[in-house]
């Protein structure tokens, strides 16, 4: 399985930068590593408090590459919302029981735009 | 770092966005030495634009942006401490902890901050906020969730406005004072600019253009300010929306080409000194940077964009790793977005480095069109207002330096299109809000003052 | 052979089992590749993008001039219009399906189709022989378009005729009476759109929860479709909406069969399967070309193209070209960057995708189980006469 990404953000036509790395190899690390900020809390208060040790996904659009096609609307509405005609918002914190659709939605982002994945794991320093 | 540019010690001083994904690059490129990233903020990167959307909308708490990576970076992450200075010829990164960093290659992404009211005392009332990091929008958040009988947003830029569609989707009263004619215009020019007031105002916004704000009134907490038309505004929240500051001053005695724009660099994100003479193991990337760009005239640009951001750390990352002639240019369009008052607005190239505007398709009716730039007749920008699939057309034209006005035969085509009107982009000093891309040479009707170094 | 033969030979039925050779010919020959009769056909990836989203390039086939004038008297439904008449009406019609204002919709028939799909997958037992098209890839999409518009079960063969009759016209190529073909077309059409209205009719008021309810309940004049407009536009939704699924999922069967290593993944990971879709659209795409029109004097590449000239985007080609993508003739569902033209691009990307992709990932996830000992009895299959909307007539399948 692949915890990390699924889509490249800055996939930019033919640009070199994102042919190469395939996302599934970066998943052991990154787990229970995570510092997440104490308080708590998401887009849709289905979330609460993440699982001992798991970190949860988090989401981010490159919106500059959006061009409001909504795939990702359709495919996890209770993630991503449409603002007006064009305008995307969405949950930045991905509740648990979404995951799967926000990854089918990052494949099927027809700009490749949504990238998927864990927080970084900073480590206590 | 003898040898193999693919091993040694990095430095990377800024842990947002352009820190991160910089650090990624470096990993995914094949680095294998030492990463340490060095933040003043206590978090890890975490992203900026949902703090004037979802957070404030109440659908996001602020603490839940963080962004997520394309990869572990394995870096060693020093946050919430402040670097403090550079030494170029010690290669070491000075922290405030006393603590010094050794470098092989450093990478300066260090940002912008918000601008803060001028006045220090009044600054400090309780409810008055700027708009940056996690805590600002958390506590901006809460307040307007306990709902303020006003809030007064000082600046129409892009962030002001942005708040003031916030407020008022959660049915609170806002009112936006800006210096300049309307909101926006110091970015998109004056025809974008009178749709962006005539939005705010339909959308029940008090807009306030013209005017200045010249005292926040308050007894520990506010509750109004004053005017330079001699009204008075009573608020309880305030938020100072005037713009970045960027994050430099940590650099005046590093001999670094670092400025109250920015730090200048090459199209290679090499920093320059302040001879100006090309640094070959410090680079920038992000909105800290100053840089040149061929589309317009090879000026430096300043942008303070997402998507530069993220662009300009997988080119300085992959600069890093490789000798000269394999380096890669920084050339991608600027580009930018805005979702206010149920409108997205996107642009690409420089709007304001132009002298006439066109609206190639759609029309101000019907708040839909996509508006073209030119400047000394060829195309430089191009804004969609619910149009994005359009934009890249328009951004292929501004590429190819395609003549202004752009070629006939669009479909849904304004009946003015052939005609160019002025572009109509004021003078920078005359706004409360400044562009988020700025030409800090020259802009193109009028010279301005060249920053000096240091 | 000759490159203004090209399109000749795409749409010859001849080539239609692997007409990727002749993609590749056709990326050799350059971005614009002028044929015989005067059109050009365009096969490279970022010509085709790039003219997707030119706002000179008209959808409609009314703009045509050359090589013949179009003969299509009647308005064409929004896929073939352009804006701001194509934005209205597209707009329109998707009110009750997708967001802004129906989000969820799409979304929440996820369970009763994946309840089909288990449903028509009982079939496959092994020792059986089936036909993957007639067995399963044709009857899911029918259900579900015909759930999701409101049309009764048991006018469906009525409608199977219609459509036949309306795909065969819609496709380009050399062969068959054209006139013939527009004049039954239009029978069609007409019958068609009679039955919808009449069905509307019999909704306004009384709203059944489907889209054609909605559609003619909807309360805001402005945004309301005319009679005329609702009848078009839902036959297209109607074809559209199941046309391209049945090919979708049935090259999937035919590929994963074709590839018994990647069936093989799939079934150990069912997490790609949103991957594989993916990949699937860029590998073996249920739409193949479509047709714009430039408004003016195009320049591509180099290549001026007159305005009103007939313009073929081959999007089966575009999405194998190895200027964009590495490898472009290896399925692979793990593939990163993939950033097809399966579903178009720009403006008229297709209405239905998400849907379509629900469909196609819910179908092989309920096949793939049942795959691993079976083999094609007929490799290739035979196909369908349509060489823009290709796919196997039948794919007669040994478990």
């Amino acid at each position: 399985m692949f915890l990390s990404a699924l889509a490249c953000v800055n996939a930019d036509r033919a640009s070199p930068t994102c042919t190469g790395a395939l996302p599934e190899d970066t998943e052991a690390p990154l787990r229970n590593r995570g510092v997440r900020a104490p308080e708590s809390g998401s887009m849709l208060e289905t979330r609460g408090e993440t699982t001992e040790g798991v970190v949860g996904m988090q989401t981010v659009v490159d919106l500059t590459r959006c061009q409001g096609y909504a795939q990702c609307v359709f495919l996890a509405p209770e993630v991503f919302e449409l603002h007006g005609e064009e305008g995307l918002l969405y949950a930045t914190a991905v509740p648990d029981d979404q995951v799967e659709r926000v990854r089918q939605a990052a494949a099927a982002c027809p700009v490749q735009a949504i990238l998927l994945g864990e927080e970084v794991g900073t480590g206590a320093r | 770092m003898p040898g193999d540019l693919k091993d040694g010690r990095m430095v990377i001083v800024g842990a947002s966005l352009a820190g991160l994904r910089a650090a990624e690059a470096l990993r995914e490129e094949g680095f294998t030495g030492s990463l340490t990233v060095v933040g003043d903020e206590p978090h890890p990167p975490y992203d900026r634009p949902p703090l004037s959307k979802q957070v404030l909308l109440g659908q996001a708490t602020a603490d839940t942006t963080g962004l997520p990576t394309r990869r572990d970076p394995d870096a060693d992450w020093r946050l919430g401490v402040r670097a403090t200075g550079v030494d170029l010829l010690a290669k070491q990164v000075l922290l405030e902890s006393g603590e010094s960093l050794p470098y092989d290659r450093l990478l300066i992404a260090t940002g912008t901050r918000a601008r803060p009211w001028p006045n220090p005392e009044e600054a400090t009332l309780d409810g008055v906020f700027t708009l940056r990091t996690r805590e600002d929008a958390g506590g901006l958040a809460r307040r307007l969730a306990a709902g303020p009988e006003r809030v007064l947003v000082i600046g129409g830029g892009f962030t002001g406005s942005e708040i003031a569609s916030a407020c008022r989707e959660r049915g609170l009263e806002v009112t936006v004072a800006e210096r300049g004619p309307a909101p926006l215009v110091g970015a998109l020019g004056g025809t974008l600019g009178k749709l962006a007031a005539a939005m705010q105002r339909n959308h029940g916004v008090d807009l306030r253009t013209g005017v200045t704000v010249t005292a926040l009134r308050g007894n520990g907490s506010f509750t109004g300010a004053e005017l330079s038309d001699g009204s008075r505004v009573e608020a309880d929240v305030c938020v100072v929306a005037l713009g970045a500051v960027r994050n430099v001053e940590w650099l005046a005695e590093s001999g670094l080409a670092a400025g109250p724009r920015g730090i200048a660099c090459d199209a290679g994100c090499r920093a320059f000194n302040m001879y100006g003479i090309v640094t070959d193991d410090v680079f920038v990337a992000g909105d800290v940077s100053r840089f040149p760009h061929p589309l317009f005239g090879y000026q430096m640009l300043s942008l303070e964009h997402w998507g530069n951001a993220v662009e300009q750390a997988g080119v300085a990352a992959h600069n890093m790793l490789n000798p000269g002639p394999l380096q890669r240019p920084h050339l991608t369009v600027p580009s930018f977005w805005s979702t206010q008052f149920g409108l997205n607005i996107k642009s690409v190239g420089v709007p304001t480095y132009s002298d006439h505007v066109i609206i190639a398709q759609g029309s101000l009716e019907a708040r839909r069109l996509a508006m073209v730039y030119g400047y000394q007749g060829r195309v430089t920008a191009a804004v969609t207002v619910d149009m994005a699939k359009s934009l890249d057309y328009y951004r292929h034209l501004i590429e190819t330096a395609a003549p202004f006005p752009p070629p006939p035969g669009a479909q849904d085509r304004a009946i003015a299109a052939d005609i160019p009107i002025p572009s109509d982009v004021p003078d920078p000093k005359g706004l409360s809000h400044g562009p988020t891309v700025a030409v800090t040479g020259y802009l193109p009707d009028r010279r301005l003052t060249l920053v000096q170094p240091g | 052979m000759a490159s203004d033969t090209l399109l000749a030979r795409i749409t010859d039925y001849a080539n239609r089992p692997d007409p990727y050779p002749l993609y590749a010919e056709l990326r050799e020959a350059g971005p614009a590749v002028r044929q015989a009769d005067g059109s050009y056909l365009i096969g490279t990836y970022h010509e085709i993008v790039r003219l997707l989203h030119d706002p000179r390039m008209s959808a409609d086939p009314r703009s045509r001039t050359a090589p013949a004038p179009c003969t299509v008297n009647q308005q064409p439904p929004f896929l073939r219009l352009d804006d701001p008449e194509h934005h209205r009406l597209r707009n329109s019609t998707m009110r009750p399906f997708g967001p802004p204002h129906s989000p969820g919709r799409v979304d929440s028939m996820r369970g009763e189709i994946i309840q089909l799909t288990k449903e028509l997958a009982e079939v496959f037992q092994e020792g059986k022989q089936i036909d993957v098209v007639d067995d399963f890839a044709y009857p899911l999409p029918v259900t579900v378009i015909c759930r999701l518009l409101g049309i009764p079960h048991t006018d469906e063969q009525l409608f199977q005729d219609w459509t036949d009759m309306l795909v065969a016209s819609a496709d380009i190529g050399p062969e068959g009476d054209t006139a013939e073909r527009e004049q039954a077309a239009d029978q069609a059409r007409q019958e068609m759109g009679l039955y919808l209205l009449r069905l509307a009719e019999q909704r306004r008021g009384r709203p059944t929860g489907d889209m054609l309810s909605d559609l003619v309940n909807e309360p805001d004049p402005a945004v309301r479709l005319s009679e005329e407009d609702l009848a078009i536009n839902t036959i297209l939704l109607f074809i559209a909406g199941h046309e391209t699924t049945v090919n979708l999922i049935t090259n999937g069967v035919l590929t994963l069969l074709r590839q018994p290593d990647q069936l093989h993944r799939l079934r150990e990971d069912p997490g790609l399967l949103p991957r594989a879709v993916e990949e699937l659209l860029r590998y073996e795409p249920p739409v193949h070309m479509r047709e714009r029109v430039p408004l003016v004097d195009i320049d591509v590449a180099g290549t001026t193209i007159p305005g009103g000239t007939s313009v073929i985007l081959a999007l089966a080609s575009g999405s194998r070209d190895p200027m964009r993508f590495s490898e472009p003739d290896r399925f692979d569902p793990t593939r990163p960057d993939n950033q097809h033209v399966g579903f178009g691009s720009g403006i008229h990307l297709c209405f239905g995708a998400p849907l379509a992709r629900i469909e196609a990932e819910a179908a092989l996830g309920a096949l793939i189980p049942h795959l691993s000992t079976a083999h094609l009895v007929q490799d290739p299959p035979p196909y369908r006469q349509n060489a823009m909307l290709r796919g196997p007539r039948h794919l007669p399948i040994q478990l």
